[in-house]
């Protein structure tokens, strides 16, 4: 059964998909400033959040307010920090590693996009 | 009146927002050729530019479209005059079938106007984005079936020559200066108005064929010259074997348009073409499969359409997704009619010799130039306009100069040329071996322009008339030179004017900040020398904590200098250790993965730049330019880190080091573009806008002192003469200071301080030999070990005399510290 959390993690590249196909098409590559670069910016670290979120609850995490605040505005940091906290060192380390995998697969899917446009 | 009108022209000149632009680098289309210029003007009336041309000192560059593609519309230290808001309609006569226009107007907005009078013009390229003047300039040619250069059908120009007259020409009243500036790219002056010849908007039919390359010349013979019904006419050589053509004919129709719309809609995609022209060049077979299958398809159903519609093409559909690793360039070459078969099978030997990747050679004709000077079209021609790809590294470009040179040298031994508007590769032997009335030509332009203003880098190239103009920057020999000590004045009137001071609200400021911002600025020359690093050398090599050590030593420094002298300033000590801290924190970690895991991952590759390696260094240089001039926590990383996964291949040479590139680089964009966000938001909080004002009392501050400074102003003058003026801050701070003492202005003192800092890139060996000033501290250049790095305590009312020596010494001032 697909969890939520796994359909927010696959949301990531769907999205970037399109913000590369969308960025490199009408507005011939990403400006600095731009709304769309700013709307994915901010969808992609609010899927994150969410997945994090949910991940928390269901392991009865109890994030202080200062890794939230940091999940939003400093997540290449907290992210991993959340990760060995919630899992241990050897769980952290897999989980550090899988998310640099979804990572590397959601920038290949905004070069696929930016082949589309 | 006379005074008036200089008045009112100086007054635009201040206040006029088309002088707002300060130093900027200018590119054109293919983005290989950035040139640093003093200023863009952007003028909307003949005034202005009769004005800029009439006052500027320093060489002067005209611009259009910038789709030339060797630096023609720019060089470095020039004013260039950006012309495309310079582009509405003068005239027009539906009855006489000729329009003036504005020459920053572009062939697109022409065909807008002239459109619903069913009206062509006559002669254009293939495109519509290029601006008329650029046109003019390089004198271009279409696909038009009978005709020949644009010069043709341009009945008349107006120009503004160096002196600052305006001049009008034409085929038959002053036609020397008409031949010459004609394809005289811009050297003669600027051409600022074009009348031009029109003709009937008809309905044209697409007729195609394909045939073997030797067949061509006797098709065109039989079919294509003197045919009045055929419109436009072209012949696409298929790269490759180069010998087989697909021809491609407009004729006269009375048939009904199959394409409904009048011209190409100006919002049209081109994801298709720019996907198909990327298939072709990068995928094996991709060139086979758009001769043997897209060609055919594309090119079977009927198509009737508008003349406007064919002329109004727009080259975003030839623009690739990026630019960063590749790029398309074009270039030209023109032969007699009657050599095409000798020049096409040595054209396809030099190209797939040196592997060149075609995308397409197009064959045009034209007819003979009527007498421009610098003529391509000496007889009746056949054009090759040869698209392809190339490299964007310094080896690429190398390799383009050899087969470049090897084509021009094949179609110059046969009688004919090549074109001038690309590229700058040829030797000065070949380009007068192609235009043969080159000393004409330069003759001419001794004459109209004898101080040799007009310039770009074509002409610097080829044009040597042994005289130059000063550069508007501090040279040796400035051309003010009151030097001598500042007399004292009353005391009594000094007394009043310092009360009047104190009374200026933004006048005073801290006196230690001068040295303070040191190590702020630190921060922007230590980047800029890791991004030259990483042009040539691996950025493992970068020594990370030799530039945190100097940092701190530095501040260090500033902190003895100021120690004990001045108040202490907690706000900005606050700062420099935030800001020194998030340096040593993000280049310790840099300096301790680079040093292991990066290194690990350059032997693999075996020390090969990989394209991420070169994206970084283009970032790290974007970067450097814009904290120069905006704060750093503005810079975009998010567009960085999109670019480096969209712009770089995901397969390649050197697979683990590509995939560690592209990995660590996110990590790097990703976090700074997270910090600087936070930054950005701490920083408006605590201390809100930044000022962009500095004030200054400064004496021999004359009208043709302030000729340009667009952010100088003068505040309010005093009794003794001395007047107080409002300068720009920051980075532009150094450069209009140097400005203004290159033409004579003196200061006494600035925000109300008399010591000043400025720092120096000098020669290791130098020793500090000016009568005034003492140099403070010295550090050697991170990566350059035959230079150091001098800060010097300036004395406000000596800084005249100081910067005069230094640049008689030929040393640059890397900054003046505004406090």
């Amino acid at each position: 059964m697909v969890t939520t959390q796994t359909k927010l993690l696959a949301l990531l590249p769907v999205l970037s998909l399109a913000f590369g196909c969308l960025e490199y098409g009408p507005a011939h590559g990403p400006e600095p400033g731009s709304k769309l670069l700013t709307f994915h910016a901010i969808s992609s670290v609010a899927l994150v959040f969410a997945w994090f979120w949910i991940d928390a609850r269901n392991r009865g995490y109890r994030a202080s307010i200062f890794l939230k605040f940091a999940m939003l505005c400093l997540t290449i940091v907290a992210l991993p920090y959340y990760l060995f906290r919630s899992r241990g060192f050897a769980g952290g380390l897999k989980a550090s590693a899988l998310s640099a995998v979804v990572f590397a697969g959601t920038m290949v899917a905004y070069h696929v996009g930016s082949l589309f446009a | 009146m006379r005074s008036l009108t200089l008045a009112s022209l100086l007054a635009i000149c201040v206040i006029h927002p088309a002088f707002a632009h300060t130093q900027a680098i200018v590119n054109d289309v293919t983005k290989v050729n950035p040139i640093v210029v003093d200023r863009v003007l952007v003028p909307t009336t003949v005034d202005e530019i009769v004005y800029a041309v009439r006052s500027h000192p320093g060489p002067v560059s005209i611009g259009g479209g910038r789709f030339s593609q060797g630096g023609q519309t720019a060089t470095e230290h020039a004013l260039q005059i950006d012309m495309r808001r310079f582009d509405h309609v003068v005239a027009f006569s539906k009855e006489k079938k000729e329009i003036t226009v504005q020459t920053g107007i572009t062939w697109r907005k022409l065909q807008e106007y002239i459109d619903p009078h069913d009206l062509s013009l006559q002669i254009m390229q293939s495109y519509s984005n290029f601006t008329v003047g650029g046109s003019l300039s390089v004198n271009v040619h279409g696909r038009y079936v009978g005709q020949g250069p644009l010069v043709l059908s341009v009945r008349s120009i107006r120009i503004v020559l160096a002196d600052g007259t305006l001049v009008e020409a034409g085929p038959t009243e002053n036609s020397e200066i008409f031949y010459g500036a004609i394809g005289g790219y811009g050297a003669m002056g600027v051409i600022v108005e074009a009348t031009l010849s029109l003709a009937d908007n008809v309905r044209i039919e697409r007729r195609s064929a394909v045939m073997p390359i030797s067949a061509y010349r006797g098709f065109f013979s039989d079919n294509v010259r003197g045919n009045h019904d055929m419109i436009f006419h072209n012949a696409d050589i298929y790269p490759g074997a180069f010998d087989t053509v697909r021809v491609t004919s407009y004729m006269r129709t009375e048939k009904p348009v199959t394409v409904e719309q009048r011209l190409v809609p100006a919002d049209q995609s081109y994801w298709v073409n720019r996907m198909a022209i990327r298939f072709m060049t990068e995928w094996p077979g991709g060139k086979a499969l758009r001769q043997h299958v897209l060609d055919p398809i594309l090119f079977r159903e009927e198509r009737v359409e508008w003349r406007n519609y064919e002329a109004s093409y727009d080259v975003r559909e030839l623009e690739p997704i990026s630019r960063r690793n590749s790029t398309y360039v074009l270039q030209e070459y023109f032969v007699p009619v009657e050599k095409l078969d000798e020049f096409v099978p040595v054209m396809a030997e030099i190209l797939n010799r040196h592997k060149v990747n075609t995308i397409n050679v197009s064959i045009r004709h034209a007819t003979q130039d009527p007498g421009t000077l610098l003529a391509w079209a000496k007889t009746e021609v056949f054009a090759f306009v040869l698209y392809y790809k190339q490299g964007m590294t310094k080896a690429d470009r190398e390799a383009v100069g050899v087969w470049t040179r090897e084509l021009i040298d094949a179609a110059t031994r046969l009688g004919g040329a090549y074109y001038l508007p690309y590229q700058i590769l040829a030797t000065d032997q070949q380009f007068r071996a192609a235009y043969p009335h080159a000393d004409a030509f330069f003759a001419l332009k001794a004459k109209l322009d004898p101080t040799n203003k007009f310039r770009n880098k074509l002409w610097d190239a080829y044009y040597k008339p042994g005289i130059e103009l000063p550069r508007t920057q501090p040279v040796k020999e400035s051309p003010i030179p009151p030097v001598g000590p500042i007399s004292p004045s009353d005391p009594v009137v000094e007394k009043r004017i310092t009360l009047t001071l104190q009374g200026v609200a933004g006048y005073k400021r801290d006196e230690a900040q001068t040295y303070l911002t040191l190590p702020e600025w630190l921060l922007v020359y230590y980047p800029g020398e890791y991004a030259r690093f990483l042009r040539s050398r691996p950025a493992s090599d970068f020594p990370y904590f030799a530039s945190i050590g100097q940092f701190w030593g530095s501040y260090r420094d500033v902190r003895q200098v100021t120690r004990g002298k001045y108040p202490f300033n907690w706000g900005y000590h606050v700062m420099i250790l935030v800001i020194g801290s998030s340096y040593t924190v993000e280049n310790g970690i840099k300096g301790a993965y680079e040093n292991t895991i990066g290194r690990l991952t350059q032997w693999l590759a075996s020390d090969a730049m990989t394209q991420e390696d070169s994206f970084a260094a283009d970032v790290a240089q974007e970067y450097v330019d814009f904290i120069r001039v905006e704060p750093w926590y503005e810079f975009s990383f998010l567009r960085a880190l999109n670019q480096l996964w969209a712009e770089t291949d995901l397969f390649g040479p050197a697979l683990v080091r590509k995939w560690e590139r592209k990995l660590t680089l996110s990590a790097e964009y990703l976090a700074k573009a997270e910090y600087a966000t936070l930054i950005k938001l701490a920083s408006k909080a605590a201390y809100g806008d930044a000022d962009t004002e500095m004030l200054a009392r400064a004496r021999h501050v004359t009208a043709a002192a302030l000729e340009g400074e667009a952010k100088t102003k003068v505040r309010e003058s005093f009794e003794d003469g001395s007047v107080l003026l409002s300068l720009p801050r920051y980075e532009e701070f150094g450069d209009t200071v140097q400005r203004l003492v290159g033409n004579g202005v003196q200061f006494e003192e600035i925000a109300g301080n008399d010591e000043i800092l400025l720092t120096s890139v000098v020669p290791a060996t130098w020793q500090y030999d000016l009568a005034a000033g003492s140099v403070l501290f010295e550090k050697p250049a991170l990566t350059d070990p035959l230079h150091k790095r001098i800060a010097v305590r300036a004395p406000v009312r000596s800084l005249h005399r100081m910067l005069i020596d230094l640049a008689d010494r030929e040393l640059e001032v890397e900054h003046i510290y505004d406090y």
